[in-house]
Parts: C-alpha cells; structure tokens; sequence
C-alpha cells in the first residue's frame, strides 16, 4: 500500500469526525433548547481514538498487519458520515418525530446524564449475561460430549434434544420460575437453556464427525479411549464447539431482554423496557447501544481465541 | 542416525483366516477364505490384486482394527487382539491430524503411550529420518501429498513397531513422487529392519520394493500366487528379469492380453 493511500486511511475518521462535530456546533437545531455540551463530540472522538490506538498498536507490533486493519478505515467513515446525516434528519431539520427518533448527542446525553444508573444497569446485565452464558456452556458441552460419544446416549437424547431445542426459552419461564423459586436464578436458568441447545447440537455434530481414520491411526499408535476423547475427538470437533459458542452467544444476547423482565430491578433490558414504557426513548437507544458494544466486545474476543486455537484450520469460518 | 533395535522380531503368521461380511442386501459376503501367509523377520511383502479381492481387509486384521471370522492371526506367537503399536499403520490418506504441526504428529504416539518427555525423544530424529528437517513447525495444510506421507511414515516409526502396514500408501502420489518414496521407504527399511506388509494395485511398485509378492484374487478373497523376487537391490526398474515378474503377475491378474485378441475385436 503506497503512503499517500496510508495517510488517508489514517485520516478518514479524522474527517467524519470533522462534519459530525461541525454539525453538531455550527447548524443550529429545529428547537434549540439543548445547550450544547462537549460530551457528544467526545463520545464520537473516542471511536476514532479506538481506531488510531489499533493503528498504532498494528504498527509497532502486529507484524504487517496494519494494512489489513487499516482497510476498516472507509467502514468507520460511513459510520460518522451516518451519525452526521442521522443528526440532520432529527435535531437539526426535524424531518421526523423527534418524540422517538433521537440525535446521537441526546443519546450520548441519555448516558452521560445519569451515567451511574447506566453504569449499575450494565453491572447487572453482564453478570446475568455471563452466569447464564457459561452455565449453559458447560451444561451444553456436557450433553453434547456424553451424547456424541456414547452412541447409546445419543441414540436416546438426542432426538430430545432436537425436539425441545428450538422452543424459545421465555416459554419455559414461568415453569422455571416455580422451579427455582428465585427470580434470578430464573433468569440464569433461561439464559442458559437458550445456549445449551446449540452448543449440545454442536458439540454431538463435531464429535460424531470426526473421521474414522484418525481414530484407526491413533489407535495403532497406541492411544487409549481416555487419550482418543481428549486429544483426538475434541481438538477435532473444536471447530463445530467455536460454532456452537458463537451461536450461544447470539441466543444469550437476544434472551437477555426477556429474561430481565422477570421482576428484575436492574439491567439493560429492564432499562430499556421500562424506559419504552415512560416514553424516554433516549434511554432506549442508549440501552440498545450498549448491549450491541457488550456482543460485539464478547463476540471479537472469541473470535480472537477461535483464531488462535483453531490457527490450523485451512479454511477458517469468516464472521 | 537411527540405531537399529537388535531384539525386535515381528513375524506375522495367518492362519486358515477368513472374512464373512454381513451386508443387508447381499446377505453374507465372503471377502477372505482359508488364507495361509508367513511373514517373516524383516521382510518386505506386498498383496498385490484387483479390488474386491480382500487384502486392505486382510491388512486391517493384522492392524487390529477387524476380527477373523475364522483362523487366527498371530505376531511372534501372539494372537493379534485389537490395534497395538507394535504395528504400525499407514493409509493411502495420510490421515495427520491437522490440528497438530508436524513435530506434534510425530510425537503423537510417544504422547499417547505416556512415554514423551520433551528432554529426551526421538521426534527430532525420526523427523530428520523422513528428510523434513526444518518443517516441524509446519501444519498438515502447508504440506505437499508426498510431504505429508513423509509425516506419516515418521508418526509411526517413532514407536519402533515391530510390523509396517502400509495400505496402497503411494497411491495417492504423482508418479516421480511415488518412485522418490519408494526409495525413501527402501532406504528407511534397510535402516531399521521392520517387517513390512503392504498393500498395493501398482504390479510395478510391487516388483520394486519386494522381498515376496502375494498375490490375490477376488470373490472370495484368496492367495493365488506367491511370488518371490530375487533381485538385488538397488534394482534397476527396467531390468530384463524385473519385466519378466512384472509380466507373470499381470497374467495371472489377466490383464496380459494379447495384442492379436484386441485387434480381431477391432
């Protein structure tokens, strides 16, 4: 990539940046009633930061990996120029109902302005998040090991498996409910159930297909039942396990909002729902917001251990 | 180098072994019948037949990994009772495991057998044996066909077997790679004295690498001829008496028609 190129890569961002905040300061607003506030342009300014902190990162240590990074450059562009044209089409020529379409600096503001309540909203949805998402991770890698190794298992549970999987889990809840007799534990509960299916489905998958001649070859190399599960079925099926995660991971994000409707106090689906309610939909953007960074945080971060278990694999899944 | 093993052995002896296969619309199949074979100490020994005739099954009883229907098969004396690294094996797939570079496939067998200790193996050697020295931390995927089967035959000579069975293990190579690892397999059994049982549909690899060509016929399976090739090695591949094995084996196998016979057809 030739240098000029490079330097306008780098500086793209810098340029949205540019209009968002030009436009956020210099074109007055349809009802000026808002004073304006440096929080907004901060909040959009730390999107670039992200992006020149990576650069630099990609530079010094990531072994020419820059120029692949730098190739996000024009994406994070167009999400500015969005930003700018949203903030045209609300606050600044009031083209739609500014009742439920708010401009980024009224969502920022909706952060911002109560950010410990946020703060605390967000605690609480990530543990919640998290419990449920790792229970249903180990009891989904449990059923899916036990049935795709024991074939008498699987002949068994499986059908089960596949018969009740796809039923959301908020169906069950109040079942569960009376079950566990806790709310939260309920909610853990129904967070975890929606992970366990697809990763049990997964895991069976990859164990069941794992071709036979590694089998044949381990064992006359000398490996035992004990060593051909652990060394030679998993690392096999890990791709389908890494499928089965990402899939959980969607499932968990998506029920988190269900699940915090069971008399929940706190959380980002309680935030958002109750704000819906009150009409602050601010709040509600805010809320959506925040959840979208927490799944795409998790998601990259598995994405990155997926790429370093799984460095072997020719063809590897493309997210 | 190497050292070679003084007490290994490793003849295999089958007797009277058959094969019956249970397929649903077939009924019963007979793959093998009454096969009587002696493999002795450090020989090389090649089935060599059509398909259908039986032999990648008979070589699988003797890896373990299919029971007799009948007769018995024994190693030194031992009956054969399920895989054991004392026989190694080697399919035409290489079948490495792509999760693991070249040195972890290498190393697989020490590992599984709870006899690895990183301070001492012989990974490093059996890797530089096979001439992949300086791909050990290669993944299956960047590796070329003869490369990988290179691998392979390393993964199980790192257990010192006793027998090799090598299930058409070049048949999925062009041919100047298949002439190249012919020799590199003459070269690392010459080494190390290990029993050699393969199977192969080459006639001409047959005749190369051999001490004793079995050959076999199908429906059912069976021993029609056992050849023993007296050349001395390194044996020219367009030798007189090579064509003249050569020839014997592919009439037996009926594939050495007569030219006149196909012209009256044309």
């Amino acid at each position: 990539m030739s240098k000029t190129r490079k330097t306008i890569l780098v500086l793209l961002p810098f340029l949205g940046w540019m209009i968002v905040v030009l436009n956020y300061f210099f074109i007055p607003d349809i009802n000026d009633m808002f004073r304006k506030k440096p929080e907004y342009p901060i909040a959009v300014g730390l999107i670039v930061l992200f992006f020149v902190a990576k650069c630099i990162y990609f530079k010094f240590c990531g072994k020419g990996k820059l120029d692949e990074y730098l190739s996000n450059s024009p994406r994070i562009f167009v999400l500015l120029l969005a930003f700018f044209v949203w903030d045209l089409v609300t606050a600044k020529f009031g083209l739609i109902s500014a009742y439920f379409f708010k401009d980024g600096s009224r969502i920022v503001a909706a952060v911002t302005g109560n950010w410990q309540i946020v703060l605390r909203h967000t605690l609480y949805s990530l543990r919640l998040l998290f419990l449920g998402y790792f229970c249903g991770l180990a009891a989904g890698f449990l059923t899916g090991s036990i049935a795709g190794w024991f074939p008498k298992v699987r002949y068994w549970v499986m059908p089960v498996v596949k018969k009740i999987g796809p039923i959301p889990a908020s169906i069950w809840t109040p079942f569960i409910v009376v079950i566990t007799k806790a709310l939260f534990t309920a909610s853990v509960v129904s967070i975890a159930f929606g992970v366990w299916f697809p990763v049990t489905l997964m895991t069976a998958t990859g164990l069941i297909s794992v071709p036979s001649a590694y089998y044949e070859v381990a064992r006359t190399l000398g490996a035992k039942p004990r060593f051909l599960f652990f060394r030679v079925a998993l690392p096999s099926a890990l791709p389908n396990l890494f499928m089965g995660m990402f899939m959980g991971m969607t499932i968990s994000c998506v029920s988190l909002i269900a699940a915090e409707l069971l008399g929940a106090e706190y959380g980002l689906g309680w935030f958002i729902n109750t704000s819906t309610a009150w009409g602050e939909y601010d709040k509600v953007y805010a809320g959506v917001i925040i959840i979208l960074l927490i799944f795409s945080t998790v998601i990259s971060q598995l994405f990155r251990i997926n790429g370093k278990l799984l460095k072997w694999q020719k063809d590897k899944v493309q997210w | 180098m190497v050292a070679f093993d003084a007490k290994r052995s490793g003849e295999i002896a089958i007797n009277g072994v058959g094969k019956v296969f249970n397929s649903g619309e077939q009924g019963e199949v007979v793959a093998l019948r009454g096969i009587d074979l002696v493999v002795k100490e450090g020989e090389l020994v090649s089935l060599v037949g059509p398909s259908g005739c039986g032999k990648s099954t008979l070589l699988r009883m003797v890896a373990g990994l299919e029971t007799a229907s009948n007769g018995e098969l024994t190693l030194d004396g031992e009956e054969i009772k399920g895989p054991h690294h004392e026989r190694g094996l080697v399919f035409q797939d290489p079948a490495l495991f792509p999760w693991l570079t070249v040195y972890g496939n290498v190393a697989f067998g020490l590992k599984a057998r709870k006899i690895y200790k990183s301070a001492d193996n012989d990974v490093a050697k059996y890797i530089e044996l096979v001439g992949l020295k300086g791909f050990e931390k290669h993944y299956p995927h960047q590796l070329s066909g003869g490369m990988a089967q290179r691998v392979s035959l390393a993964r199980s000579f790192v257990n010192s077997p006793k027998v090799l069975l090598m299930d058409e293990p070049f048949g999925a190579l062009d041919a100047f790679t298949r002439m190249q690892m012919q020799d590199e397999l003459l070269r690392i059994w010459q080494e190390r004295g290990t029993t050699i049982l393969l199977v192969t549909h080459d006639v001409d690899e047959a005749v190369y690498i051999s001490d004793k060509i079995i050959v076999m016929s199908p429906r059912p399976g069976r021993i029609q001829k056992i050849i023993d090739v007296n050349i001395g090695r390194p044996r020219a591949r367009n030798n007189s008496y090579f064509l003249n094995i050569r020839t014997d084996i592919l009439e037996i196998l009926d594939f050495a028609k007569k030219p006149e016979e196909l012209s009256y057809y044309l």
